[in-house]
């Protein structure tokens, strides 16, 4: 997830993308809400070597331990090591015997986790829209910052979509989770401030005068891939 | 697409550059007059159009067919506070014309899940929308992260 822009060239996946696994790990583990502490105990090492991974872009962590860390981070070691980034999407044929499945509500929460990157739809007079944002989640709700006079601000009171998903290129598999339901833009200001509190992470931009939006979860539902090996 | 907080705006060019690199998009559709989003693989044809593959019987052929959606892709890196996303705007259609269909079995996306009988889904590139976050930077190029 390191590419520069504009990609006018493509490196191999090794070359830049060494320093970046500590960086995927990282991103991942607090996607996933674990500190370094927990990481280390589900995926049997020492929180030091997390640490180590995360912080030294010349660390080169074993297959052993990268399979333990993917797992425990719900993710792939292909992904980790970033080397689906450079690949032609779209060509390579189906994993031998895929499955698409229905996930039940309380997995797709589960996959939403605490917070991360979604992306908001809704229509608009001008045609369909979509973006991504930063989201958190709090108390089964999802909220998300966005800049007043932008178009996501504009979805208060609409019916949206809210959309997450993690896509392994490499093994094919995947899954999406679809929020479906009607948008609201936070306005209490104890609320603003406890949301504020909670976040997880800073807006994309930076900036000052951002307001959250809330999308109530109870349409939930998603889907996923799984591959028999 | 309106002006938004950190993002650049990325011509039609760049924004094709970058599609062409995406492993997955994502359609946003109306299901039961409601919006929807299904993260699919595709390809681009010749002319730019999106290229979609999905089961013949399934609710997304159904549900775009003739109809104007939205395609995205993006790459973010929320660490970084950096990445891309870029939309197609167009009008959908599923591809009926069998010459046509068999040169897209050949050279169209594959899907991950196979199917009895797959159709193929054009989307006219008639919009094509782009922007860039550079790290930490606010629409006016502004550094303001500490």
């Amino acid at each position: 997830m390191s590419r520069q822009i504009p990609p006018d060239t493509v490196s191999p996946a090794e070359g830049g993308a060494q320093g970046d696994i500590g960086r995927r790990i990282a991103q991942r583990r607090e996607e996933m809400g674990l500190t370094r502490e927990e990481a280390a105990a589900r995926a049997g090492t020492a929180p030091g070597y997390i640490r180590y991974l995360e912080e030294q872009p010349t660390a080169t962590p074993g297959v052993g331990v990268l399979i333990r860390l993917a797992d425990v981070l719900g993710t792939s070691v292909a992904a980790l090591r970033g080397g689906d980034a450079d690949r032609t999407p779209g060509t390579r044929r189906a994993a031998r015997h895929p499955e698409l499945l229905a996930l039940g509500p309380d997995e797709c929460r589960a996959r939403l986790s605490t917070h991360g990157i979604g992306r908001l739809a809704l229509d608009t007079p001008e045609g369909p829209y979509i973006g991504p944002l930063n989201y958190t989640v709090v108390d089964g709700v999802v909220f998300c910052r966005t800049t007043p006079g932008s178009i996501p601000a504009a979805a208060d009171g609409a019916r949206v979509a809210f959309e997450v998903d993690h896509i392994d290129e490499g093994l094919r598999q995947g899954w999406s989770v679809l929020v479906r339901g009607r948008a609201r833009a936070v306005t209490d200001p104890a609320e603003v401030r406890r949301l504020e509190e909670l976040a997880y992470s800073a807006p994309w931009a930076g900036g000052e005068g951002l307001m959250w939006l809330s999308i109530d979860t109870a349409d939930i539902s998603g889907r996923r891939i799984r591959v028999d090996r | 697409m309106r002006p938004d907080d950190g993002f650049r705006e990325l011509d039609r060019q760049e924004c094709l550059v970058l599609l062409v690199r995406a492993p997955v998009g994502r359609i946003v559709h109306t299901r039961h007059a409601l919006p929807a989003v299904l993260p699919l693989t595709f390809s681009l044809d010749a002319d730019s159009a999106v290229l979609l593959r999905t089961a013949a019987d399934s609710d997304l052929a159904r549900a775009v067919d003739g109809v104007v959606v939205a395609f995205e892709a993006d790459e973010v890196d929320a660490r970084a506070h950096s990445g891309w996303s870029v939309v197609v705007t167009g009008r959908a259609t599923v591809v009926t014309d069998p010459v046509e269909h068999g040169r897209l079995s050949r050279t169209g996306p594959r899907s991950w899940v196979a199917s009895p009988r797959d159709v193929f889904i054009r989307i006219e590139p008639e919009l094509v929308t782009g922007r860039e976050l550079v790290a930490g930077r606010a629409a006016h190029g502004v550094d303001i992260r500490p």
